[in-house]
């Protein structure tokens, strides 16, 4: 089960991730990304107490990610990519050294330094 | 088979209870031939029975029902009627169901054969469907060509899933682990599918893969993995690379791939191949291609190339196997061509003719070379022996009623041949001791507030020219006052001698001392561990003891890397020459009359604010004759520290062939050896971790009286 | 503690085994005997997976593959469906509803382990 919550001070916006990510919280995942963005220019994911993620939600937050660079705002990690997703994005070939077309601002999530 | 028994068992039951449950429902359909729900029952049963038969290993119920259950599917989708001849057969087929089951040996075959054939002509009537079914559904061969079995090939993989995947239960990713895991992959995910977060269905699947995969399991072992969404994917698996096959290159260009992907058109690659920037850049720039595409296909020459290094490493690390008799005579040889070498060079030295000089110097460094590689072919990793201690502790542990676990570290670390091979007796005993004396009962470990399970470490590390070898286990730790008891006992210490801990744990080497408190299968076998010193000391090697109550003991054994030649220091006494391993060697510098009187009388100098203790080889090995005024100190690095060697001369570095001193010498612990220099003159080769040793000791004596 | 696995069959002697096979992984099992058992049990306990038999009296394994998946808190939940040769037609049923895989009958018990751990680890 993942626990979400969200603080935010003047335009900035930090959304904590907590626990389990997979597909059955997905849609509640999706519904906090999009209201996170709504409320602040600036969102950082707080996600270093995450234990494990699938796909849905790798692909969640990439998505979540091109939308923030179409409305001009920033999605991105507070920290180095947090461990449970520097894993999975690893093994489902998420990991990248460079964004994909629509990382015009070259803020990609899943570029690894 | 115990336990598939007792399932066949409760089959046989349950099949009986069936069946008399199938008697009555056969009765009842008689009564009401059109009840669906009795010819429902009546179909389950049968497919019941059919279905856990052939799972308890009732083959015949499985071939004879076959033809039943069929009719009855016919019966209960009404394209056959329930007739009375059908319901007189069935029942007799349910008594010879019974008769299967109980494996009698008086049941009537040919009864049922015919039963068997009456159902199965039923069942054709319907355009003999159901016989081609049976025939038409082979359980999954092993069909593999025989070449993909073994051979390497990489596969270019491109799975696209349904997008419902997620809500048949199927996770995309255990899919993508379950490839990567027949081999060695890169996995590139695609996500130029995946919308805005206002278009995105949480439940949906937008991500894509290609995976470039090496693998010997062969293309069904691929296929398997997707077995239950291959009608409803997009799965395109090609070989890009075959071992061995000459035709599938490697080396592939960025523009070859995207082609052969179906990305690019060999007219558009011509095209813009005129043009002079990386091809993959251009491409993306110019929008004929996906970025996304072209990072895939980049990875794939970067897998491909490293496939094809992975392959020059492979062959060039082949081996060919070479006696060890043959090595042996190689390293003799070198040991006299080295010896010859420093006669060379002497002579050369004397002669003072440059062309001479300079062919020396070659052969010195050709012959350093040779030595450094012959000495290399011996050096085999300890690995092995790690490997075999895995099983002696097992084995012992389990004897003792203890549990232990095994750790091994620097597996990989290389020593001489000859060296591996005598050392495993000493371990074999010290691993031997710490399992037995070491960690402790699980009980007496938890009551003490470690973990039940003990743990011995064994590692291997490099360390100059010397291997560090320790066997570190988590136990109780020597105690220390009953081995001063035993030390006693055994008259190698007096009473009220002050001893430190250090030469406290040194006694346990001593000669015939043990404080085990009884004789165990495991050690106590009247070898000490003074056989493991001794075993270690023929190595040339030292033991070093260190243990703490209530936490464990390490044991640290230090060998040379190689027994047959060492870079030597040589030095002069009057008139005697001696060898110092270069490894244990620090500084030299002069030694005035005055500095040593400096010092009262005793043997120690000041070296940069420190105290440096000295030794006289003179005082030592009673040389002959007055010392120079000015002497040199050879500062040497030991376990104990720094401590000098005051010789008259420094000669320099010498390439040292060690001979073994004969059986009269063994007495002598300051010497490891000799050697025979150019012109013929015997060195003897000093051991300074034992004269510092004993140099150290003498001096904490004099600081104590 | 194993993943719990929820083994449906009506043949008590197909349930033991599969119980037996699955335990000697390292899972735990609840079993039911039909569809509606089967769903009343995913209620009281959090099932990782489900190994259903088809033809059961009750519910059958298509209905209860459909009601699995329109439930929120089981709709991507792995379900192996354990048929026999014969259903080659039940098995496209099956998929439809939704079934992740299937195993046909006879099989050896560690085919299904094998399946189970393609789902489950």
């Amino acid at each position: 089960m993942v626990n979400l919550k969200f603080e935010k001070k003047g335009s900035v916006g930090l959304l904590k991730l907590k626990g389990e990510v997979n597909i059955t919280e997905a849609g509640d995942l999706k519904e906090a990304l999009l209201k996170a963005m709504g409320r602040a220019d600036k969102v950082y994911l707080d996600a270093a107490e995450v234990t494990c993620v699938d796909i849905s939600c790798l692909q969640l937050l990439c998505s979540a990610h091109r939308t923030s660079v179409r409305l001009k705002k920033t999605l991105s990690w507070n920290s180095a990519i947090p461990a449970a997703f520097s894993r999975t994005s690893n093994e489902a070939g998420f990991l990248r050294h460079v964004g994909c077309v629509l990382d015009t601002e070259k803020s990609c999530i899943w570029v690894m330094n | 088979m115990a336990a598939i028994d007792k399932h066949k068992d409760m089959f046989r039951d349950e099949a009986q209870e069936l069946l008399a449950e199938l008697e009555v429902s056969l009765l009842e359909l008689e009564e009401s031939p059109d009840d669906k729900n009795i010819i429902g029952k009546v179909f389950r049963a049968m497919h019941t029975i059919k279905g856990s038969g052939g799972m308890f290993g009732f083959d015949d119920i499985v071939a004879f029902t076959h033809g039943i259950e069929t009719a009855y599917d016919l019966i209960r989708n009404g394209k056959l009627a329930v007739t009375k001849d059908i319901i007189d057969l069935t029942l007799r087929a349910r008594d010879c169901i019974r008769e299967m089951l109980e494996e009698s040996a008086s049941m009537d075959r040919k009864a049922a054969d015919e039963i068997s054939a009456a159902f199965k002509a039923m069942a054709e009537q319907d355009g003999g469907k159901s016989a081609v079914k049976k025939a038409a559904a082979p359980k999954k061969t092993a069909s593999a060509a025989p070449q993909e079995k073994n051979a390497e090939v990489t596969y270019r993989i491109s799975f696209r899933p349904p997008k419902d995947i997620f809500l048949r239960g199927i996770d995309p990713l255990n899919m993508v682990r379950e490839l990567t895991g027949l081999g060695w992959g890169k996995v590139v995910a695609q996500i130029s599918d995946i919308p805005f977060l206002e278009d995105f269905d949480a439940d949906a699947c937008y991500t894509y893969w290609d995976i470039i995969l090496t693998t010997d399991k062969g293309l069904d072992a691929i296929k398997d993995v997707f077995i239950f969404i291959e009608d409803d994917s997009q799965i395109k698996i090609d070989i890009i690379h075959t071992e061995g096959d000459p035709e599938h290159n490697a080396e592939k260009k960025i523009g070859e791939i995207l082609i052969e992907r179906g990305f690019l058109s060999h007219e558009t690659l011509q095209q813009v191949l005129g043009e002079k920037k990386l091809i993959g850049q251009i491409l993306i720039d110019e929008g004929i291609v996906p970025r996304e595409q072209v990072q895939s296909a980049l990875i794939e020459q970067q897998h491909l190339k490293e496939l094809q290094d992975k392959k020059k490493n492979e062959d060039s690390a082949s081996s060919i196997r070479v006696s060890s008799d043959k090595l042996d005579k190689l390293v003799n040889l070198v040991g006299e061509l080295v010896t010859v070498q420093s006669r060379l060079s002497q002579t050369a030295a004397i002669e003072n003719n440059i062309i001479f000089s300079a062919i020396s110097e070659e052969v010195e460094r050709l012959t350093t070379d040779l030595r450094d590689t012959t000495m290399n072919i011996r050096m085999l990793a300890i690995g092995s022996t790690f490997t075999k201690f895995r099983r002696l502790v097992r084995d012992l542990s389990n004897d003792l009623g203890k549990e232990i676990e095994i750790e091994t570290e620097g597996a990989e670390t290389e020593l001489d041949k000859t060296v591996i091979e005598k050392l495993n007796d000493p371990l074999v005993h010290l691993i031997r001791n710490s399992i037995d004396h070491g960690i402790e009962m699980p009980q007496e470990r938890v009551a003490a507030g470690k973990p039940g399970k003990g743990t011995i470490h064994l590692s291997a590390q490099h360390s100059g020219a010397y291997v560090l070898i320790r066997i570190k286990d988590d136990g109780g730790g020597l105690n220390t006052a009953a081995i001063r008891a035993k030390a006693v006992e055994k008259g190698l210490v007096t009473e009220g001698q002050e001893l430190s801990d250090k030469e406290i744990f040194a006694l346990i080497l001593a000669p015939g001392f043990s404080t085990a408190q009884r004789v165990t299968n495991v050690s106590g076998r009247g070898v000490g561990m003074d056989v493991v010193k001794q075993a270690i000391d023929a190595l040339r090697g030292t033991i070093e003891i260190d243990s703490v109550p209530g936490t464990g003991t390490t044991i640290t054994l230090r060998l040379p890397l190689t027994l047959a030649i060492i870079d030597g220091f040589l030095i002069k006494v009057g008139a005697e020459f001696f060898v110092i391993p270069l490894s244990s060697v620090a500084e030299c510098m002069e030694l005035t009359c005055n500095q040593a009187s400096q010092a009262h009388g005793r043997n120690i100098v000041n070296l940069r604010g420190t105290v440096v203790p000295f030794i006289r080889l003179r005082d030592v090995f009673r040389i002959e004759g007055e010392s120079p005024a000015i002497e040199h100190l050879v500062i040497t690095e030991t376990e104990g520290g720094r401590i000098g060697i005051v010789a008259d001369n420094i000669i320099g570095e010498h390439q040292t062939v060690i001979k073994n001193l004969g059986t009269m010498y063994r007495g002598v612990n300051c010497l490891s050896g000799a050697t025979i220099l150019g012109d013929g003159t015997v060195a003897l080769i000093i051991d300074v971790q034992q004269i510092s040793g004993e140099e150290i000791r003498k001096e904490q004596m004099v600081t104590r009286n | 503690m194993g993943k719990t696995i929820l083994v449906v069959d009506d043949s008590a002697s197909m349930r033991q085994l599969v119980t037996f096979a699955l335990t000697g992984a390292g899972y735990e099992v609840v079993s039911a005997v039909h569809g509606k058992d089967a769903l009343e049990k995913m209620k009281a306990a959090k099932v990782e997976m489900v190994v259903t038999d088809l033809n059961m009296p009750e519910m059958d394994g298509i209905e209860l593959i459909k009601n699995v998946r329109s439930n929120a808190a089981s709709k991507f939940t792995p379900i192996l469906m354990l048929t026999t040769e014969s259903q080659e037609s039940r098995k496209l049923e099956g998929k439809q509803a939704g079934a992740s895989g299937w195993l046909v009958k006879p099989f050896k018990p560690e085919e299904l382990v094998g399946l189970v751990q393609k789902f489950v680890k």
